[in-house]
């Protein structure tokens, strides 16, 4: 399968005033073609900045500070503003969170929908109604017309999301960044949402980044999980080996606060206390690379460990190995 | 703006006096003869007044000190007063929303030295400002004869250039919070360029604070202009007249173009003895301003309720 997406040892910094940060870390992954790759962690722990440097969009505080983002061998980074412009839409789209405030609230639909169209002049203007409103029919609509006339606000969640959809897809992209495309919606509408683009990436064979903190969507749609912790990815594995083995504490925490329906009346575990478990071992709470116990600084291995085949985790070895300086 | 404004009264009769007062004053000279000067009155050939004339003797507000209908002087000079201020408010919004896309745009490391220079600029009243730049031009223009359209074209331009600053400021800022909206950065996804995403979304985004904005600077425009009428500052320029017997003549300006702020100036001395002259236009500003007022009102209601309907 064609290599799509090849990140290698992305790093992106943030600065203010007083200092500069690292919010992604030497994070290196792969998407190949007709793949959903779900990139899972919680708040703050970088996937979306991941995802906005693979768009060049950082916001005006941030950089990539190191690495490649290599889409069909062509590295991103050192692309001209004017040449990512050419990839961003249509080559590599976007699906935001919440489409309540990823769309123009001031513009209808139809108009928003056909933005992508005019940059890349796919379609006369003439002509892009017409493809407006077979986009709006491809992600579910059963009236078009009508939806292509109306104001974002007069239309519920999901359907905004819909809307945020055919937009991402109206110039047939081959990778879609989905930034958790679900979140804001209900469960029911969630399954639409990403039926739809399961969906859509069978028949086209598009390749997917799903961002999620949600396991049971990783479960269902995802081929390959990277599981993101404090900039970093700490386990990554095709999803029924990580289901089946998970190694990471971390990734382990995440699974263990998923409650079950088949044992209510156990206590949900939090991430912490997994740590707190885990931190058995060494002293170590998710092994940061450099850590000191009783006057000794311990170095832990900082690239990520194939532990079986496909499966690579970050600072773990079945042995709790560590180097000593 | 949208439809939804003609449905907000406020703004409605704001507008209609604003419009009233236009269209009187384009029709007025089709149907009676511009006022003439009238100092003395006669009854049997008798001397029995000079002007100014009470409302009493000539209503209903009487005379300027020569003598001429008050009414058909403030009717004849709404079109100059409204219209310059209308001209001057708009011009400086067009000028400041594109500035203030070059300045949000380009100059990120700039932005605080300037701000800190326009907020100490607001703290000089603008009539003394105003007064600094323009009298040099009304001496420079008197001496010179110069045409009355290019008068009121450079008066009008330092009037416009005095405002432009402080809404390039505001301006920016508003283009920075709706360039850090989602949907900003979801349309740049796309692979827009940054000049459509400021012509698509971001300038037709603060279309209706633009003409909130106009409002705002057309009554700024009205008190300023007032404020250099009392400092013999006339919109297209003074002519003076040597007014009195031969005792006590003393030098009068008056305003070419007739316009509110000309009336208050050239009459300003007559307000101890017959305070109407002055106040009848200060009421007239007053009444331009207050309808103004409506008209912003209306924009704001109509704001708000749009909010709501898009569901923001």
């Amino acid at each position: 399968m064609v290599t799509m997406l090849d990140v290698k040892n992305l790093k992106v910094m943030f600065h203010s005033k007083q200092a500069e940060m690292v919010a992604v870390d030497e994070v290196s992954f792969s998407v190949r073609a007709g793949e959903t790759v779900a990139l899972i962690g919680e708040s703050g722990s970088g996937k979306s900045v991941t995802s906005q440097a693979i768009m060049g969009l950082l916001p005006d505080n941030g950089r990539i500070a190191g690495g490649e983002v290599s889409f069909l061998n062509q590295n991103l980074v050192k692309l001209s503003e004017k040449e990512m412009r050419r990839i961003r839409g249509m080559k590599i789209s976007m699906i935001f969170q919440d489409a309540t405030v990823s769309l123009n609230p001031t513009m209808k639909i139809g108009k928003q929908i056909v933005e992508g169209l005019h940059y890349h002049q796919l379609f006369p203007k003439k002509e892009s109604k017409g493809e407006a409103l077979r986009l709006l029919s491809i992600v579910g609509f059963e009236n078009p017309s009508d939806i292509y006339h109306q104001y974002p606000g007069e239309l519920s969640g999901g359907m905004k999301q819909r809307a945020l959809i055919a937009m991402a897809i109206s110039c047939e992209p081959q990778l879609v960044i989905a930034d958790e495309p679900t979140t804001a919606l209900d469960v029911t509408i969630q399954k639409q949402i990403l039926d739809l683009m399961d969906d859509y990436k069978r028949r086209t064979e598009t390749s997917i980044l799903l961002i999620t903190h949600d396991f049971g969507l990783v479960s269902e749609y995802a081929d390959r999980v990277l599981v993101m912790y404090e900039g970093k990815i700490v386990e990554a594995a095709d999803v029924f080996t990580l289901f089946r083995n998970p190694v990471h504490p971390y990734t382990k925490g995440l699974m263990n606060s998923i409650p079950r329906i088949e044992d209510p009346r156990v206590m949900l575990q939090t991430v912490r206390d997994m740590a707190v478990q885990e931190g058995t071992f060494e002293g170590r709470v998710f092994a940061p690379e450099v850590f000191s116990k009783d006057g000794v600084t311990y170095h832990a291995p900082s690239a990520l460990i194939e532990v079986e085949k496909g499966h690579f985790v970050r600072f773990f070895t079945n042995k709790m190995e560590v180097s000593r300086t | 703006m949208n439809v939804g404004i003609w449905k907000q009264p406020q703004f409605i009769t704001g507008l209609i006096i604003l419009v009233s007062l236009l269209v009187a004053s384009f029709v007025y000279p089709y149907f009676f003869e511009l006022p003439k000067e009238t100092k003395y009155l006669y009854e049997n050939g008798n001397l029995v007044d000079v002007a100014p004339f009470p409302p009493s003797l000539v209503p209903p507000f009487g005379t300027d000190v020569f003598g001429r209908n008050l009414l058909a002087l403030i009717i004849n000079g709404a079109k100059y007063t409204l219209l310059i201020a209308f001209g001057i408010a708009m011009v400086r919004v067009m000028l400041g929303a594109v500035l203030a896309v070059i300045y949000h745009h380009y100059h990120d490391k700039l932005r605080p030295l300037f701000e800190d220079i326009i907020e100490s600029t607001l703290f000089i009243p603008p009539a003394i400002l105003g007064y600094v730049f323009l009298s040099p031009l009304a001496v420079k223009y008197s001496q010179e004869n110069s045409g009355f359209a290019e008068m009121v074209a450079t008066q009008s331009l330092v009037l416009i250039l005095m405002g432009v600053p402080p809404l390039v400021s505001v301006f920016s800022k508003d283009m920075a919070k709706i360039t850090d909206k989602e949907h900003i950065v979801s349309t740049l996804s796309l692979g827009a360029k940054n000049r459509y995403v400021y012509f698509k979304h971001v300038l037709p985004e603060m279309a209706s604070r633009f003409w909130l904005v106009i409002a705002q600077q057309i009554i700024q425009v009205l008190i300023l202009l007032s404020h250099l009428g009392v400092l013999y500052i006339f919109i297209g320029g003074a002519a003076t007249i040597i007014d009195g017997d031969l005792l006590s003549a003393h030098e009068v300006y008056v305003s070419l173009t007739g316009e509110w702020a000309g009336l208050i100036g050239s009459n300003y001395e007559a307000i101890y003895h017959t305070p109407h002259i002055v106040l009848i236009p200060l009421g007239f500003f007053f009444l331009a301003i207050f309808s103004m007022n409506l008209v912003i009102n209306g924009i704001q209601n109509n704001l708000k309720w749009s909010d709501r309907g898009r569901g923001w």
